[in-house]
């Protein structure tokens, strides 16, 4: 494995080495490795002309091949980029322009005219011109622990964050997942996940690394669950690597038993729990594939443990999360500030090489989460509260338990948000199940069924099958759970849901 | 596992019969110093505690190549090692094993012996280092270990000299190490062919470069006897003899080869690699080698131990006069040099500043001192967006326009004699100690290249027996060449003596 | 010629000991401050020109050479 400082000199070894070879489609255009770095090394020679090395730019543009040359242009200039959702309102979009104190944002001509104070540059109007020596001496001033993206994610106070990702927590990253997966250059990986959410990180850096294709896959397909395995079976590919919402609702839609995916062997899912009950569903469809689970917060580039599932698990328990990734190390810590014993729930905290270097301009909230390792008093090592909970199991292995705001304690017994789903998930006729506290501290209970089914029906079944304490004390069922950009279940709307109906 | 030990690992497969490590009583190959430090490592793992990573084990051993054998089981336990000067003066080791609190000394016979004779409290066990290898490998449990450890994670800790009187443990990280051998090994193009002369002692980070510059491409390093260096006319034959090529070396020895005139008579036919850092390298004495061997590459580097060696060089590509300053260079790869004004901001092309450090080759800081790493380890203030740490060194330099870094010297009271870093606080405190002593002031004599110490005391003392007595709790390199006995100093305001004033009486009494 | 006292007088008279009792034959010469590091070599190279003999790069890794006796000793070993 070569060393190298910044992510983007992946790009130069894979374009030397399989100059021809086509790295990303998005159904509109395809384009080889070598042309990628061309176009990207020209955007990277126009943004050192204008003097922008070092400074932060912000990329708003579709999830198309175009955001590839923007973000990759940035980093041949020297310059950190700032992935936005054009989903976002235009007042929220200008507000994280201005945070990052971004230049330049790159973008296109739908949306240029919703910037305001930065300048704009239109990604297609960019001069084919190459500074070759200006774009490799940009490259080597950079020193990877500088800063190669800022991601947002939603803050408690209803502002977004931007979490600031080092080239080194990228690189170590995208080469532990490539050899952990055995991906190379004969994969093929569908890339679902918008560039504003880092599971795109891992589509995007395992090619660069690997010289693996990616298909970038149309948001539309999210709608119509049952088409995405046809998708994947024309597109030959191999490795997804997917928030498991869609995964289940592929599951759900009936599709795993007309398209068999027989290139599909890697398949991988990360951001929230995958519901054990689906997964099961994939891997009777389609056993002798590599099912793995990651988790990570963004604050650790990604994901920092991976999983491994050998078969259909116990629907009633949830799937480990696992053990850390390369140069990454996961210590449960308690309540009480010391290592959880086996068994032992605590908040899972990070250590290692790919950690976040805080919130971008965030001071406080970096320094309340980014924290010297309380068991460590010899020397410096900082170490990133999640916020989650989980314990070690007889194994060895991880299992995630919840946010720290999960836990509850019902007559007197703690009950994991995470178990009542599980069991929920079990019952005949229901898909998806998501357990919340309301502001009254209410235990809801959300289900996605298939059907229409009355409330009446469901209580019965839940109290036939769930023990008592862990019943809720309101049942919702819905034909389809509402879903965030990411494809994350939206809580924030169940939760209005809930109190839309209470009302009523 | 992504510690150093793997990149020992490939070595080990590709060049197993290789000499790695050569000394004046034997060499091992790659393998030989694979089996022999998994054994060591077996036996080093029994008295680790439970459960608990990251442990350090201290190594006072000769320069040999038990010392590497040693640093590579300790590497394998999972934990850094922290190499000892053979010849430290033992209440000075006593109070560094205090500070770092390891989990065993790794010595041989005689270190052992002197341990149990000084009658001081070590308040931990002592190995000897024979009998850790005879120990059974338990590769199970090192793979287990290393398996589990990150690039985070420390690799060594050296000690230097501190302002309070005791030495500092700075701790660097094996991604450190990785980052700064991989530099060096493409920078000069080392590879298994390179034999490296090793003039550093384990203790000092310079040895960095070599050691790993071999263990990491299957080259070997040659540990050259300590005495040789006092005799230059011998060096070059035992040179030419082990056929070595790569020289990491301070400018005291380049200095002295060059002033012995031994280059005019016999020439290290095998050299082909100058490198040289710790101190100021003068034109002069650079020139004469370069007049005897003029296809050499030399490079001037610079760094402190803080940093993982070096983070600047200069590889020598033109015509120096023999007054000119020889620049200490352009950032290296990975790593990046700011030069801060007092208010903190950034100097311009020929501003005087001082030399900061950021990037992953940063150390972790000084183990078990927090204050003092939150001192030097400091948020890079001219980043006020994200956590960014910087190393401020204390020198001082400015760039040219050519990007060229400068050096111009100290912003406190630290310098480096033939090679050594040296605080003038850590001379005074100990000064202290010997009996008779009032009162003291140190001061470094640039011109004359020596320590001064000026000394109020009750009793007479001469420079032999006061050094005699100071001997046993600083090292020699930091003992005075001179000794002014005065009735008492002068002081400024605050009632602290006035080095100024001190120094212009010393001055003007000279001439 | 008396070995012992030549190497005697000469360093003596070379690191400016005069006639201080301190300095015996067996009195290690660095340890005890009287000769520093780099005087090492100007001893080397005195004994080189007076006895007319070479001591190689093997004599000083092999032999101590820290006593007026064990330097004498090397020297008739040569001689």
């Amino acid at each position: 494995m070569e060393r190298q400082t910044s992510a983007i000199e992946f790009l130069d070894r894979t374009a030397a080495r399989f100059p021809d070879k086509t790295a990303v489609t998005d159904g509109e255009d395809d384009y080889t490795f070598s042309r990628l770095r061309e176009l990207a090394r020209a955007l990277g020679t126009l943004l050192l002309k204008k003097g922008l090395n070092g400074r932060n730019i912000a990329v708003l543009l579709p999830k198309k091949l175009s955001a590839l040359i923007a973000f990759f242009g940035c980093l041949y200039g020297g310059c950190t980029y700032v992935p936005l959702d054009i989903g976002d309102a235009t007042e929220r979009l200008n507000r994280m322009i201005e945070k990052v104190g971004a230049p330049l944002v790159i973008t296109d001509a739908d949306n240029a005219p919703r910037v305001t104070g930065a300048e704009i540059l239109l990604w297609d109007s960019v001069p084919e011109d190459v500074d070759a020596a200006a774009v490799e001496k940009a490259l080597t001033a950079v020193i990877d622990t500088d800063p190669i993206y800022i991601m947002h994610t939603s803050g408690s106070t209803g502002e977004p964050k931007g979490v600031v990702v080092p080239h080194g927590g990228v690189i170590n990253f995208a080469n532990w997942a490539a050899s952990y997966m055995g991906i190379d250059e004969r994969d093929v990986i569908a890339l679902q996940s918008p560039f504003h959410f880092d599971a795109s990180v891992f589509d995007i850096y395992v090619s660069l690394a690997t010289g693996a294709g990616i298909v970038i896959m149309p948001d539309v397909l999210t709608r119509f669950p049952d088409r995405i395995p046809e998708f994947l079976e024309e597109n030959h590919v191999t490795c997804i690597f997917w928030v498991p919402g869609i995964l289940a609702d592929i599951a759900n839609s009936g599709a795993l038993s007309r398209y068999k995916m027989p290139e599909l062997k890697k398949f991988t899912f990360v951001g929230e729990v995958m519901p054990p009950k689906q997964l099961n569903m994939w891997m009777e469809a389609n056993p002798d594939r590599d099912y793995i689970n990651l988790y990570g917060p963004t604050e650790a580039t990604v994901a920092c443990t991976a999983y491994r599932i050998d078969g259909p698990v116990d629907e009633r328990e949830s799937i480990p999360i696992g053990r850390a990734g390369d140069n990454m190390r996961l210590l449960i810590i308690t309540d009480g500030g010391r290592r959880a014993d086996v068994g032992e729930t605590g908040e899972i905290c990070i250590l290692g090489s790919g950690l976040a270097l805080g919130y971008y301009g965030e001071k406080e909230l970096t320094e309340r989460v980014f924290v010297q390792n309380p068991l460590n008093k010899s020397y410096r090592e900082m170490m990133y509260r999640t916020g989650d909970y989980g314990h070690v199991n007889a194994d060895g292995d991880i299992i995630f338990s919840g946010r720290r705001d999960a836990q509850v304690k019902i007559h007197g017994i703690r009950v994991e948000l995470g178990d009542i789903e599980n069991a929920a998930a079990c019952l005949e006729g229901v898909e998806r199940a998501c357990a919340l506290l309301d502001k009254d501290k209410n235990l809801l209970l959300f289900l996605q069924t298939g059907e229409e089914r009355s409330q009446r029906r469901l209580k019965q079944l839940l109290k036939e099958h769930l023990p008592k304490y862990m019943l809720p004390d309101r049942i919702y069922g819905m034909t389809a759970f509402p879903t965030n950009k990411n494809g994350k279940i939206d809580r924030k709307r169940l939760l209005a849901t809930a109190e839309l109906k209470s009302a009523e | 596992m992504n510690t150093v030990i793997a990149r020992f690992k490939d070595t080990v497969k590709k060049f197993p019969d290789n000499i790695a490590v050569e000394d004046m009583d034997g060499s091992m190959t790659y393998r030989e110093l694979d089996n022999v430090s998994e054994a060591a490592a077996g036996g080093i793992i029994s008295l680790l505690p439970e459960g608990k990573r990251n442990v350090p084990v201290m190594v006072y051993l000769p320069r040999s190549v038990a010392s590497v054998a040693s640093f590579l089981a300790v590497l394998k336990t999972g934990g850094p090692y922290v190499p000892v000067d053979y010849q430290v003066p033992l209440k000075r080791f006593l109070s560094m094993t205090a500070k770092v609190g390891p989990a065993l000394i790794v010595t041989d016979e005689d270190g052992r012996e002197r341990l149990r004779d000084s009658g001081l409290d070590w308040g931990t066990e002592i190995c000897l280092y024979g009998e850790l290898i005879q120990a059974r490998p338990r590769p199970d449990e090192t793979a287990k270990r290393l398996d589990g450890a990150v690039d985070t994670d420390p690799a060594y800790i050296m000690h230097t000299s501190g302002s309070t009187g005791e030495p500092k443990g700075v701790v660097i990280s094996h991604r450190g190490i990785e980052d700064y051998a991989d530099w060096l090994i493409e920078e000069f193009g080392i590879d298994e062919t390179s034999v490296f002369g090793l003039q550093s002692g384990f203790h000092f980070d310079n040895c960095v470069l070599d050691m790993y510059g071999s263990l990491f491409t299957g080259g070997k390093m040659v540990i050259i006897p300590e005495v040789l260096f006092m005799y230059p006319t011998k060096l070059i034959p035992f040179m030419n003899e082990r056929k070595i090529n790569t020289v990491f070396w301070v400018p005291t020895v380049m200095i002295s080869v060059a002033n012995s005139g031994v280059l005019g008579e016999i020439r290290p036919e095998y050299l082909s690699t100058v490198l040289f850092a710790g101190e100021v390298m003068p034109a002069r004495q650079l020139n004469v080698w370069r007049r005897a061997m003029p296809d050499c590459l030399y490079a001037n580097l610079y760094g402190p131990t803080e940093i993982t060696v070096d983070c600047l060089f200069y590889v020598v590509d033109r015509e120096f006069s023999d007054g000119e300053a020889i620049p200490i260079g352009r950032d290296c790869p990975n790593s990046r040099v700011l030069l801060l004004k007092e208010d903190g901001s950034l100097a311009g092309v020929g501003e005087e500043g001082e030399i900061c450090v950021v990037g992953c080759g940063v150390g972790l800081g000084y183990w078990n001192e927090p204050e003092l790493t939150a001192r030097a380890f400091v948020q890079n203030p001219l980043n006020k967006k994200y956590r960014e740490i910087m190393y401020r060194t204390g020198d001082i330099g400015y760039r040219t326009a050519e990007g060229l870094v400068m050096y111009v010297g100290r912003r406190d009271n630290q310098f480096k004699l033939r090679g050594n870093r040296i605080e003038l606080g850590e001379i005074e405190q100990n000064s202290l100690l010997v009996p008779g002593v009032e009162r003291v002031c140190a001061l470094f004599d640039g011109e004359s290249q020596e320590i001064v110490l000026f000394v109020k005391a009750k009793t007479e003392l001469t420079l032999r027996k006061f050094n005699l007595e100071l001997k046993k709790y600083i090292p020699k390199y930091m003992l005075p060449g001179r000794l002014v006995v005065v009735e008492d100093f002068p002081y400024n305001r605050n009632n602290k003596i006035d080095r100024g004033a001190l120094k212009e009486i010393y001055l003007s009494k000279e001439n | 010629m008396d070995v012992e006292k030549t190497i005697e007088e000469y360093i003596r008279d070379a690191f400016e000991i005069g006639d201080d009792p301190e300095l015996t034959r067996d009195t290690h010469l660095f340890d005890e401050g009287f000769v520093d590091s780099l005087g090492a070599l100007q001893i080397v190279r005195f004994l080189e020109e007076t006895f007319s003999i070479q001591i190689t790069q093997k004599d000083l890794v092999l032999y101590p050479m820290n006593t007026i006796n064990e330097i004498a000793a090397v020297v008739h070993e040569k001689i």
